[in-house]
C-alpha cells in the first residue's frame, strides 16, 4: 500500500495542490466538517481524507499521527498526492465508513460542542476514529443512518428526508453483498481506515466491488447532508463528477431517490436555502481573495501604533496570500522595549468585510504597544462574517502599553477589553493580545453590535475568553 | 540561615529569561506551555499566531513564546529569535515521518544570525503513544550531536505530565551558568 509522501512539496507543487484544494473544499460533500456541524472546514486529515473545522482539528491532533494527520488547507504546503487522496475520499464517503454504525441515542456533537471543544466532541471523535466504534463492518452495507445519528443540521429534516437513504440501500444490495474477490483478505473498510494509498485507484473501482464499490451507493448521509444544505443541484453535478472520477463506477444518479411529495417540499425549501448558501460558496472561493487590500488596512492599523519598527509582512507577500489572510496581513515585528516581537494579526475580516461592505467597524490590524498577540483564527470569523451585517470586529492585538490609543480607535469595541489585556506586573512586557475575533461575527448575527472579544492571549487574570478560537484560546 | 540566604540570592538573581517554544505543527508546544503554566492538560486548537506566558521556575522568570508551527507560518519564527536565551524544541516522537523535517527546521533556525547561542532543550514528546521513538533515536535523527549550542534531550509526555520538570531543571541550571545577556531594554 502506497504511502502518502512525506517529502515537502516544492513551491510549484504546493501551488497546484492548493488550487485543487480550493476546489475540493467547495464540493458539496466537504462543505461541512466531517465530525461536527460547523460549516466551511479548512483543516484536513490527510490520511483519513476528511476536512474538519479548527476545533475538531485540535482534537484530531491529540489522537496522534498514527490515527490522524492534520494539515491546514491554508497554512500548510500540500503535496499533490495528499490532494489526490482527499479527492478520492472526502467527508461523505469517509463518514459512510467511520460513522456507519452510530447507535441510536448516541449524543453527537453540536456546533456549540465543537466551538467549545466540549467533552462531547472529544468523546465522539475518539469513539469514531480511535475506538472505531461506529466503523462499517466488513461485509456490511453502508447503512442508512438513523435520524438521531444524523448530525445536527441534518436533524432538521422531516422524516421524509430520511427515505432516500432507505431507497438507496435497497437499490444497491448486490454491491454490498459481493465481497471483492481480488482482495478477499482485506476488509474493505481497512482500505480507508489505514489509508495510506494516495489516490482513488480507479482500477479497484472498475469492477464495482473494489474499494470504491461500496461507495457507489452513496451513503445515506450524503443525501441528507446535501439536502440539508440546499445543494441538491450541486449534488447532482457532484455525483457526475465523482462518477467520472471513479471511472467504472455505477452512476450515482441511479441512487437518487424518487422525489416524494415530502421531498418536493424539501426541494423548495432547499432552493431557498440554496440562495442563502450562495455567499458562503463565494466565500470559500475568494477565500483569500481580497487580501491585498486588507493587508493594507491592517498595516495601517499597525502603523497607528506608531513608531516602532515593523517588518511588515504579509501585505506585500504575494505568495503568502492565504496566510496573509489569516495573519491579517501583517506581521509587525517590534523590537522595541522588551525586545519581543509583536505579532499580530488582524483578521482576515478586513478583506471579507470589505466585500460585503458595510458598517462593520473593523480593525484589521494590531496596534502595537508592547506586544501583542495576534488574532488568529480569523478564518472562522471570516466564515461567519458573511452573514452578519454589522459585526464589530477586532482583528488584532491590542497593546497593553498604549491605552491612550485605543479609545479613539475603536469606539465601542474596546471597553472592557483593556483591563484584561494589561498584564499586571510585567514590565515592558508581554501583553497578550487579543485574538482577532471571530466570534464577534457570530454574535453580531443575532444581536447586532456587541463588542466582542474573540480571545485573548497571554493574559493572566484576563477576561474570560469568549468561546473564540483563540490562540491562547487554544484551550478552555 | 543558609536557606534564607539562598532564597535571598535566588530572589536577587532571578533571571528574566526569554524562551522560545518551537517545533513542527502538532508537536505539542501549546499543550506543554499550558501544562507548565497551569498544570492542566488543555484541549488545544492549532496555534495560528502565538501564545505567550510568563512562567516562574526556580530562579527563572521566563517569558515563553509558543509560535504556531504550520509549514507556511514557520517563516514567522525568525521574528521571535532575537534575544532568545533558551530554545525549547519540541518533537513529536511518534511522528516518524517528519523527524527529518524537524531536524531541518531545528538546524535552520540555529543557523540564523538572530539566534545567538541559546541553550537548546529538546523534548521528545508524546512518549505515551505506542509508536514513539526513543529519545536516542530522536537525538540521532535530529543530529543533535552536530549542534554547537549546549543541548539536552528529554523524553516527555505532556499528556501525562512526564519529563517536563526534568527538562526545566536542566534549563534553569544552564541559564544560571550563563552570563546575563544584554538584549533590548525590556529584559
Amino acid at each position: 500500500m502506497a504511502q502518502l509522501t512525506t517529502a515537502k512539496a516544492g513551491a510549484d507543487e504546493a501551488n497546484k495542490a492548493f488550487k485543487r484544494l480550493e476546489v475540493l473544499i467547495k464540493r458539496p460533500d466537504n462543505l461541512v466538517c466531517a465530525d461536527c456541524p460547523i460549516k466551511g472546514p479548512r483543516w484536513a486529515s490527510i490520511n483519513l481524507g476528511i476536512f474538519v473545522c479548527m476545533p475538531c482539528s485540535g482534537i484530531h491532533r491529540s489522537l496522534g499521527v498514527h490515527i490522524s494527520k492534520m494539515k491546514s488547507v491554508n497554512l500548510d504546503k500540500w503535496n499533490i498526492d495528499w490532494v489526490d487522496h482527499m479527492e478520492a475520499i472526502g467527508n461523505v464517503r469517509a463518514n459512510a465508513i467511520w460513522q456507519a454504525n452510530v447507535p441510536p441515542g448516541y449524543t453527537l456533537p453540536t456546533d456549540k460542542d465543537a466551538a467549545d471543544q466540549t467533552p462531547v466532541l472529544e468523546k465522539f471523535i475518539r469513539d469514531k476514529y480511535e475506538r472505531k466504534l461506529f466503523k462499517l463492518q466488513e461485509g456490511q452495507a453502508p447503512a442508512p443512518v438513523a435520524p438521531q445519528a444524523s448530525q445536527a443540521p441534518r436533524m432538521q429534516h422531516s422524516p421524509q428526508a430520511h427515505q432516500p437513504p432507505q431507497q438507496a440501500y435497497h437499490q444497491q444490495p448486490r454491491q454490498v453483498a459481493a465481497p471483492a474477490p481480488p482482495q478477499p483478505t482485506k476488509p474493505v473498510v481497512d482500505l480507508l481506515g489505514d489509508f495510506d494509498a494516495p489516490a482513488a485507484q480507479p482500477h479497484a473501482a472498475q469492477g464495482g466491488n473494489g474499494m470504491f464499490g461500496h461507495f457507489t451507493a452513496p451513503p445515506p448521509q450524503q443525501q441528507l447532508q446535501l439536502q440539508g444544505y440546499g445543494q441538491q443541484q450541486q449534488q447532482q453535478q457532484q455525483q457526475q463528477q465523482q462518477h467520472q472520477q471513479f471511472g467504472g463506477m455505477q452512476p450515482m444518479q441511479q441512487m437518487q431517490p424518487q422525489p416524494s411529495a415530502g421531498q418536493v417540499q424539501q426541494e423548495k425549501k432547499n432552493n431557498v436555502l440554496a440562495m442563502f448558501q450562495q455567499p458562503q460558496q463565494q466565500m470559500g472561493g475568494m477565500g483569500m481573495g481580497g487580501f491585498g487590500a486588507m493587508g493594507g488596512g491592517a498595516m495601517g492599523g499597525g502603523a497607528m501604533g506608531g513608531g516602532m519598527g515593523m517588518h511588515c509582512g504579509y501585505g506585500a507577500q504575494g505568495a503568502g496570500g492565504q496566510m496573509q489572510a489569516q495573519y491579517g496581513g501583517m506581521q509587525p515585528h517590534m523590537g522595541q522595549q522588551a525586545g519581543m516581537p509583536g505579532g499580530m494579526a488582524g483578521g482576515m475580516q478586513g478583506g471579507m468585510q470589505a466585500q460585503y461592505g458595510g458598517m462593520q467597524p473593523h480593525m484589521g490590524g494590531g496596534m502595537p504597544g508592547g506586544m501583542m498577540a495576534g488574532g488568529m483564527q480569523a478564518q472562522y470569523g471570516g466564515m461567519q462574517a458573511q452573514y452578519g451585517g454589522m459585526q464589530p470586529h477586532m482583528g488584532g492585538g491590542m497593546p497593553g502599553q498604549m491605552p491612550g490609543q485605543m479609545p479613539g480607535q475603536m469606539p465601542g469595541q474596546m471597553p472592557g477589553q483593556m483591563p484584561g489585556q494589561m498584564q499586571g506586573g510585567m514590565q515592558g512586557g508581554m501583553q497578550g493580545g487579543m485574538q482577532g475575533g471571530m466570534q464577534g461575527g457570530m454574535q453580531a448575527q443575532y444581536g447586532g453590535m456587541q463588542p466582542h472579544m474573540g480571545q485573548q492571549a497571554g493574559m493572566p487574570g484576563g477576561m474570560p475568553a469568549y468561546n473564540g478560537y483563540g490562540s491562547m484560546g487554544g484551550f478552555r | 540561615m543558609g536557606l534564607i540566604m539562598s532564597r535571598f540570592y535566588d530572589k536577587l538573581f532571578t533571571r528574566e529569561t526569554r524562551v522560545l517554544l518551537l517545533g513542527l505543527d502538532g508537536a505539542g508546544k501549546t499543550t506543554i506551555l499550558y501544562k507548565l503554566k497551569l498544570d492542566e492538560l488543555v484541549t488545544t486548537i492549532p496555534t495560528v499566531g502565538f501564545n505567550v506566558e510568563t512562567l516562574e521556575y526556580r530562579n527563572l522568570r521566563m517569558s515563553v513564546w509558543d509560535v504556531g508551527g504550520q509549514d507556511k507560518i514557520r517563516a514567522l519564527w525568525r521574528h521571535y529569535y532575537h534575544g532568545t536565551d533558551a530554545l525549547i524544541f519540541i518533537v513529536d516522537a511518534n511522528d516518524h515521518d517528519r523527524l527529518k523535517e524537524a531536524r531541518d527546521e531545528l538546524h535552520k533556525m540555529l543557523a540564523d544570525e538572530d539566534m545567538t547561542n541559546p541553550v537548546v532543550l529538546v523534548f521528545a514528546n508524546k512518549m505515551d503513544l505506542p509508536g514513539a521513538r526513543s529519545a536516542s533515536v530522536v537525538s540521532d535523527t535530529l543530529a543533535l550531536n552536530s549542534l554547537k549550542e549546549t543541548w539536552y534531550i528529554q523524553p516527555s509526555s505532556a499528556a501525562r505530565g512526564d519529563g517536563l520538570a526534568q527538562g526545566l531543571d536542566w534549563l534553569s541550571v544552564q541559564i544560571k551558568l550563563r552570563p546575563v545577556k544584554k538584549h533590548g531594554a525590556g529584559s
